[in-house]
């Protein structure tokens, strides 16, 4: 999709990078909890280049993941695992959203049941996502 | 409606509660709450003086007229607050993850025209676009609300 730069609401923190066409919706409690209802809605990047870093803000609430917001205005900005680089950013925060699509749902029977699916998205639940997860916590063991 | 909410942010240090005024909840697209919480805005409108709130709080200005609010040790989205004098002024529209609305539906998507064509929910509900919305809220005599 090409490069594409985006900021939190305050414009404390901007970044670029380049980003893919598929965005991913998680529907877990920590994430509905977190970005005021959820999803938590993100875009894959490489090459990401971040600015105001130190207003960023970052919160453990498991023992691999990792959460950050601005710690201006409280935009939410990725979730990443520990110690790893970011991989993910909230696609909100992008200033063009021109060809991406919605194309996975996670843990989606943690969805509300007030909140109806995306048009077209794949749908995986805890189950599959906690064994994705336990395969890659494996492999990544030090 | 009486059912009082009681709910809190992701990692327990800030506690709400509440008494929404309607059975259904709303989701904001607009360009603002879009960048503050990933994507999607869902709130809920609380009756006037009904909200309790304890914990480590920051409020961020986030324009003329509202205020975005955020717990200051995990970064939940908390709530938006209309702070101008005029319609809804001080009313707390609460992120709904905060609390189980399990038996609740969601029955507006305002800012419609600023949704991203990434994503669209399945179904009909009513829709207002940014116009529509500041026509309510903005006072007319102010011209241009954006």
């Amino acid at each position: 999709m090409g490069e594409r730069t985006g900021q939190c609401l305050c414009g404390a923190v901007t970044f670029r990078a380049n980003v893919d066409g598929e965005i991913g919706a998680c529907h877990c409690t920590q994430c509905q909890r977190w970005t005021g209802g959820g999803p938590l809605i993100t875009v894959r990047v490489r090459d990401l280049k971040i600015s105001g870093e130190d207003r960023i803000s970052t919160h453990h609430a498991s023992t691999w993941g990792e959460r950050a917001v601005c710690r201006t205005c409280g935009s939410t900005l990725f979730w990443r695992m520990q110690g790893k680089p970011i991989a993910y950013i909230a696609v909100g925060l992008l200033d063009d959203q021109t060809g991406l699509n919605v194309t996975e749902e996670i843990f989606v029977d943690y969805r509300p049941t007030w909140m109806p699916p995306f048009e077209g998205a794949s749908q995986s639940t805890e189950a599959q996502e906690m064994a994705k997860l336990a395969t890659y916590l494996a492999e990544h063991e030090t | 409606m009486s059912t009082r909410l009681n709910g809190q942010c992701m990692c327990g240090a800030v506690t709400v509660k509440a008494e929404p005024k309607r059975k259904s909840l709303s989701a904001c697209h607009c360009d603002m709450c879009r960048r503050w919480s990933s994507g999607i805005f869902m709130a809920i409108d609380t009756v006037e003086g009904t909200v309790q709130v304890e914990g480590p709080v920051r409020v961020f200005q986030s324009s003329e007229w509202a205020e975005r609010a955020f717990c200051e040790r995990c970064g939940s989205n908390l709530w938006y607050r209309i702070t101008a004098e005029g319609p809804g002024h001080g009313q707390y529209q609460l992120a709904s993850g905060l609390f189980d609305v399990n038996g609740m539906h969601l029955g507006l998507e305002v800012f419609i025209d600023g949704k991203p064509d990434a994503y669209a929910f399945e179904g009909e509900r009513k829709q207002m676009t940014g116009q529509e919305v500041f026509d309510i809220y903005a006072p007319k005599e102010e011209g241009d609300a954006q």
